[in-house]
C-alpha cells in the first residue's frame, strides 16, 4: 500500500481522527460557531484537499498563481463545503451516516486499548489454573504412521489378490513405492491426524484408517474416491495432553490475549453502565 | 487395472522377497529408512507478508485492534472477530508466517495512541503531539509521508527506540514459533517508494530473537537504494552470524522498476547489483492481494491464461501512468527472460528468483480462499460496500479489483524455520492464487516415459535430476532435457484444468523468446489443429448461487515431457503452471451472499493457479 497516497487521502485524515491521533475539537468548533474564517491557510488546505496532492510548496504557488475569478471561486467554494458540512453536522447526519458512526464508535473502543495494555505479567498459579480449565484445547488428536499401495482402477478381487501376495511375500513398509500406480498425493504418511488423512483419502476410509490395527500385514483394502489402497499401519499415537511444563509458552499467550479482552470488555462494560436501557421489546 | 499391469505387482513382489532377505542382514542401515532419504517429503502452507496495526497505513486504516499476535493465533486455526463484526476463521491452518510490518515507524502510530513514552518522549514522538494539539494534520501527515520518499527530511525514531520496538516484534514471533507444528518468522517490510514505485522488500529471518533483535530492521528512512538494503542484510549476518533474506513485493506497481536496466542512481545496472541481488533475494513474491504478476497479456500475447487479475493501470503512488515498455521489468516471466540476458552480458543473473505467493494483507488475516476472503483492509471485509468502495476511503483501486490471492508452499523436511528457510534458499518452493494444489516438478536426463507411472517415483526424480529452482548445466550430446511434473488438486479445492511448461530462452541472435506448453489435460479434449491451443475446459459454475462442481477435470495430472525445442547452446529456463477448472470468483461469492448486483466488467469466475519456481539450463 502505498503509505504516500494514504497520507494525502481525506478520509485518511479522517481515520487518524478516531484512531485517538488528534481530539475532535475541529468538529465541535464548526457545530458551535456561525462563523466561517477565510483565511490564507484555510484556502491552502483547501487547495490540497482538492487536488489530494498535500504538498504546502505546491499549493501555495497555485494559490499565487490563480487569477482573480480563480481566487474567488476558491473562496466560495470553500465557504460552501464548510458551511454545508457545519450544516451537516447540525442537522445530526453524523449520527445518521453508519460510516461516520462506526468510526466514531471505533474511536471509543479504541481507549480500550490503554486498559489491556496495563495487564500484569501472570503468576505462575493464574497460568496453571488457566491450563486446568482448558486443558482440551491442548489436546493433540490422535495420529497415524502409514504407508500404502494405491490401485487406480482395480477390478474386482485383484486388489484382494495382490493384498494376499504382499503378505505372502512379507513385502515391508519401505517396499510400497515399487507396487500398484502413482497416488496423487503422498507415498507416506507421518504423524497425521485424521483431518489431514480425510482430506487426502475421504472421511469414510480416513475413520476406517484410524480404527485399523497397527501391525506386521498389510491391510485393506481401503476404498477411497481415488481407487483402492493397501495399507501398512506402522504406528498410532493416541490423543494427548500435554503436560504444562511442556507447553507453558503456549498458555500463556493464550491466558494474556484471554485477560486483555477481558479488559477491553470490562472498560466499554464501565462505559455502557453509565446507560440506562430502557427496553420496549415485547417479550 | 489391466491385467497386465496386475502381472507387474506379483513380479515385483518376488523382487520384494529378495531385498527382504538382503535387508533383514543389513543392520548397519536404519530401522527407519525414510530417514535416509534426503529429499523433502512434506508441503507447508504459508504466508511470508501479512500487516498488522503495527504497520502505519493498517493502522490508520482500521485495523487498531489486531496485533502480531493475533496474526499468527489465526494462522494457526484461531477464530477471530474481524473489524467488520463477522467472526473469521481459516479452513485450513496455515504451517508458517511472516509478519512483516512496515519498518518506517514501526509500531509508532499505535504506541503513540496510547501515549507509549518509547514513542512519545523522542523528538519525533513531540513534534507529532505538536501537531495534534494545534490539529496540523497536514505536517503530520507531510512527516510519515516523507519517510517513504523524503527520507532525509524525516527521521526515524532513536536508535533506542527501534531497537526495542524491534525486539518485541521479534520476542512475539518466537513465542509463537513451535518446531514442527507452527513455524513463526521475525520479518519486516522495507517500504521504498521512488516517483511513486514500489520498489518494496519483505525481510525474513531465520533465527531467533537473540540474533534478531541485535539490529534494528532497515527502513526507507535509511535508503531507499535496493543495493543498501542488500548490504545491511549482510552487516547482519556479519555481526550476528544469523541469516536472512530479502523477497521483492510483487512488480506490477513499479512503473518498471523492480526488475531494471538501471539502477537507482540511473547507472546500469552491473555485476555487483547482480551478484547482492542473486545473493539475497532467492525467491520473488508472484502473487498477492494488489494483482497477479505472472505474466501480462501485452507481452504473452499467445498465451490465453495470461490476462489474469493482472493490475496494469499505474504505479502504488498513483504518480504516472503504466507504460508498455514498463512491463517486462514488472512481470515475472520478463524478468525471468531479462535475467538469461544479463547473465550473459554480466555473467551473473540477476534475477534468479524462485516463485512464492503472498497475502500482504494488512488486517492480520492471511485468507485467500475465493469463498472465505477477508479482503486488504478493513474496508474490503466482506460486506454489502466492497464491491462499490475503493481502497483506502474510496481514493485508490476499487476494491472488486483485489485479488483473493496467494500463498507460498514449501517442500521442506519438516516445519521448522531452519528447514523452510533453507527450501526459499534452494527455491523449492511454489506460488499459488490461494488454493492449495500440490506440484512436483523435475528437469534431467535420466527421467522415462513411465516414471510418473510409479508410486515411488521420487527416488528417481531427485536421483536423475533437480528440483524446482535448480539448475541443469550440462547437456549430455545433444539431448534435450526431460521434465517430471505431478499435479494434485486442492484437496478442499476445485479439479486442474491442465497443466503447462513454460519455458523461456535466449536465441542466437540474443533476442529473448518464450513459449506455452500444454503438457496434460483432463478429459479427452484434443488440441486445435490450426491453432495448437487446447480448448477451455469447461464451466461448472452456477453464478446466481455461486457454486461449482468437480464434474470436469482431473483430480490429478502428471507427465514426462521433453523440450521439443532444445538447443544445448541456447540458455533456458522452465516452470510450471497449474490451471484448476473455472469457480465463482470471491466477488462472486459476495454478489450471492448479500444479494448485490455485480459491477459491469467484473469477472464472474476465476481459474486459480499454481507456479512452480523454475529451473534454469545454462550451457
Amino acid at each position: 500500500m502505498s503509505l504516500t497516497r494514504l497520507f494525502k487521502e481525506p478520509l485518511f485524515l479522517f481515520l487518524l481522527l478516531g484512531a485517538g491521533l488528534f481530539a475532535l475539537e475541529v468538529v465541535r468548533d464548526g457545530q458551535e460557531q456561525r462563523t466561517i474564517i477565510v483565511d490564507r491557510a484555510a484556502l491552502l488546505s483547501h487547495i490540497e484537499n482538492q487536488t489530494g496532492r498535500y504538498d504546502r510548496t505546491a499549493a501555495e504557488s497555485r494559490l499565487q498563481a490563480m487569477t482573480p475569478a480563480a481566487r474567488n471561486q476558491l473562496i466560495n467554494d470553500y465557504i460552501r463545503e464548510e458551511a454545508l458540512h457545519r450544516e451537516a453536522l447540525a442537522r445530526g447526519f453524523v449520527q445518521e451516516d453508519y460510516v461516520i458512526r462506526r468510526r466514531l464508535v471505533q474511536k471509543v473502543e479504541f481507549l480500550a486499548e490503554a486498559a489491556a495494555r496495563e495487564i500484569e505479567a501472570p503468576l505462575e498459579s493464574d497460568l496453571l489454573a488457566y491450563f486446568e480449565a482448558n486443558k482440551s484445547r491442548y489436546s493433540q488428536p490422535p495420529r497415524l504412521t502409514f504407508t500404502h499401495v494405491y490401485l487406480r482402477d482395480a477390478e474386482s478381487g485383484e486388489a484382494a489378490l495382490l493384498l494376499a501376495a504382499l503378505n505372502r511375500e512379507s513385502v515391508p513398509a519401505t517396499e510400497a513405492g515399487q507396487y500398484g500406480d502413482r497416488f496423487a498425493y503422498f507415498l507416506n504418511y507421518v504423524d497425521r491426524d485424521q483431518a489431514f488423512v480425510a482430506s487426502h483419502f475421504g472421511d469414510d476410509m480416513a475413520s476406517r484408517l484410524f480404527a485399523a490395527d497397527v501391525g506386521d500385514v498389510w491391510v485393506g483394502p481401503f476404498e477411497s474416491p481415488h481407487g483402492a489402497h493397501l495399507v501398512r499401519v506402522m504406528k498410532k499415537t493416541a490423543a494427548t495432553t500435554p503436560t504444562f511444563t511442556t507447553i507453558r509458552q503456549s498458555v500463556e499467550i493464550e491466558y494474556m490475549a484471554e485477560q486483555q479482552r477481558l479488559a477491553r470488555d470490562r472498560y466499554l462494560a464501565e462505559l455502557v453502565s453509565a446507560y440506562e436501557v430502557d427496553s420496549r421489546l415485547s417479550r | 487395472m489391466g491385467k497386465g499391469l496386475f502381472k507387474r505387482h506379483l513380479m515385483l513382489a518376488g523382487a520384494g522377497l529378495l531385498m527382504t532377505s538382503t535387508m533383514a542382514l543389513a543392520e548397519s542401515a536404519p530401522y527407519s529408512k525414510p530417514t535416509q532419504s534426503q529429499y523433502p517429503k512434506n508441503l507447508y502452507w504459508g504466508d511470508t507478508h501479512l500487516h498488522t496495526r503495527n504497520s502505519a497505513d493498517a493502522y490508520s486504516l482500521g485495523n487498531m485492534n489486531l496485533t502480531p499476535a493475533d496474526a499468527f493465533r489465526f494462522a494457526r486455526g484461531a477464530q477471530l472477530i474481524a473489524h467488520n463484526g463477522m467472526p473469521v476463521q481459516l479452513r485450513r491452518p496455515l504451517d508458517f508466517l511472516v509478519v512483516s510490518d512496515h519498518s518506517e515507524y514501526l509500531g509508532g502510530y499505535y504506541r503513540h495512541g496510547v501515549k507509549d513514552p518509547l514513542v512519545t518522549d523522542n523528538e519525533v514522538g513531540r513534534q507529532w503531539q505538536t501537531f495534534v494539539d494545534s490539529g496540523d494534520v497536514v505536517s503530520l501527515m507531510g512527516a510519515f509521508t516523507g519517510s517513504m520518499a523524503n527520507p532525509e527530511e524525516h527521521p526515524p525514531f532513536p536508535y533506542e527506540t527501534r531497537l526495542r520496538i524491534w525486539q518485541d516484534v521479534a520476542t512475539t514471533a518466537d513465542e509463537h514459533n513451535i518446531p514442527g507444528q507452527f513455524t513463526a518468522f521475525s520479518g519486516y517490510e522495507w517500504t521504498s517508494m521512488i516517483d511513486g514505485n514500489n520498489l518494496h522488500r519483505v525481510v525474513i529471518y531465520r533465527d531467533g530473537a537473540d540474533k534478531v533483535g541485535q539490529i534494528p530492521p532497515f527502513s526507507g528512512q535509511d535508503s531507499l537504494d535496493p543495493r543498501e538494503l542488500w548490504k545491511a542484510l549482510a552487516r547482519y549476518e556479519a555481526k550476528t552470524g544469523g541469516e536472512v533474506m530479502a523477497i521483492a513485493h510483487n512488480g506490477n506497481l513499479s512503473n518498471g522498476m523492480m526488475f531494471p536496466d538501471k539502477s537507482v542512481d540511473g547507472n546500469p545496472i552491473d555485476l555487483a547489483y547482480a551478484e547482492l541481488r542473486s545473493r539475497w533475494e532467492p525467491v520473488y513474491e508472484v502473487t498477492q492481494v494488489k494483482g497477479d504478476g505472472e505474466a501480462h497479456p501485452t507481452l504473452s500475447p499467445d498465451d490465453e491464461f495470461a490476462d489474469f487479475e493482472n493490475w496494469d493501470w499505474d504505479n502504488i503512488g498513483r504518480t504516472a501512468e503504466k507504460e508498455d515498455w514498463m512491463l517486462q521489468h514488472e512481470y515475472a516471466r520478463g524478468a525471468l527472460k531479462l535475467g538469461l540476458m544479463f547473465e550473459e552480458k554480466l555473467g551473473v543473473n540477476p534475477f534468479k528468483f524462485g516463485l512464492i505467493g503472498s497475502t500482504d494483507g494488512h488486517n492480520s488475516f492471511a485468507t485467500m480462499e475465493e469463498d472465505n476472503f477477508f479482503g486488504k483492509f478493513p474496508e474490503s471485509e466482506p460486506g454489502a460496500t466492497r464491491l462499490e468502495n475503493a481502497m483506502a476511503g474510496d481514493q485508490l483501486w476499487k476494491n472488486w479489483n483485489i485479488v483473493a490471492s496467494g500463498y507460498a508452499a514449501v517442500w521442506a523436511r519438516e516445519n521448522t524455520r531452519e528447514a523452510i528457510f533453507e527450501a526459499m534458499q534452494r527455491r523449492e518452493v511454489y506460488a499459488t492464487t490461494g488454493s492449495r494444489i500440490q506440484v512436483r516438478f523435475f528437469g534431467g536426463w535420466e527421467y522415462n516415459k513411465d516414471d510418473v507411472n510409479r508410486p515411488g517415483y521420487l527416488d528417481a526424480a531427485y536421483a536423475g535430476g533437480v528440483p524446482m529452482g535448480g539448475d541443469l548445466t550440462a547437456a549430455p550430446g545433444k539431448d534435450a532435457p526431460r521434465f517430471i511434473l505431478t499435479a494434485a488438486k486442492d484437496p478442499d479445492g476445485a479439479n486442474l484444468d491442465r497443466v503447462q511448461i513454460i519455458k523461456g530462452w535466449q536465441a542466437a541472435d540474443g533476442s529473448l523468446k518464450e513459449k506455452v506448453y500444454d503438457v496434460a489435460w483432463s478429459g479427452d479434449r484434443q488440441p486445435d489443429r490450426k491453432t495448437g491451443k487446447l480448448p477451455p475446459v469447461g464451466s461448472t459454475v452456477d453464478v446466481e448461487s455461486a457454486t461449482f462442481t468437480n464434474t470436469i477435470g482431473a483430480t490429478d495430472l502428471a507427465v514426462v515431457w521433453t523440450d521439443p525445442g532444445f538447443d544445448p547452446e541456447q540458455r533456458a529456463f522452465y516452470y510450471a503452471r497449474v490451471i484448476e477448472i473455472p469457480r465463482p470468483r470471491w466477488s462472486t461469492y459476495d454478489a450471492a451472499y448479500f444479494g448485490l448486483e455485480l459491477p459491469e466488467g467484473i469477472n464472474l469466475t476465476v481459474q486459480d493457479r499454481a507456479y512452480t519456481s523454475p529451473i534454469w539450463y545454462t550451457p
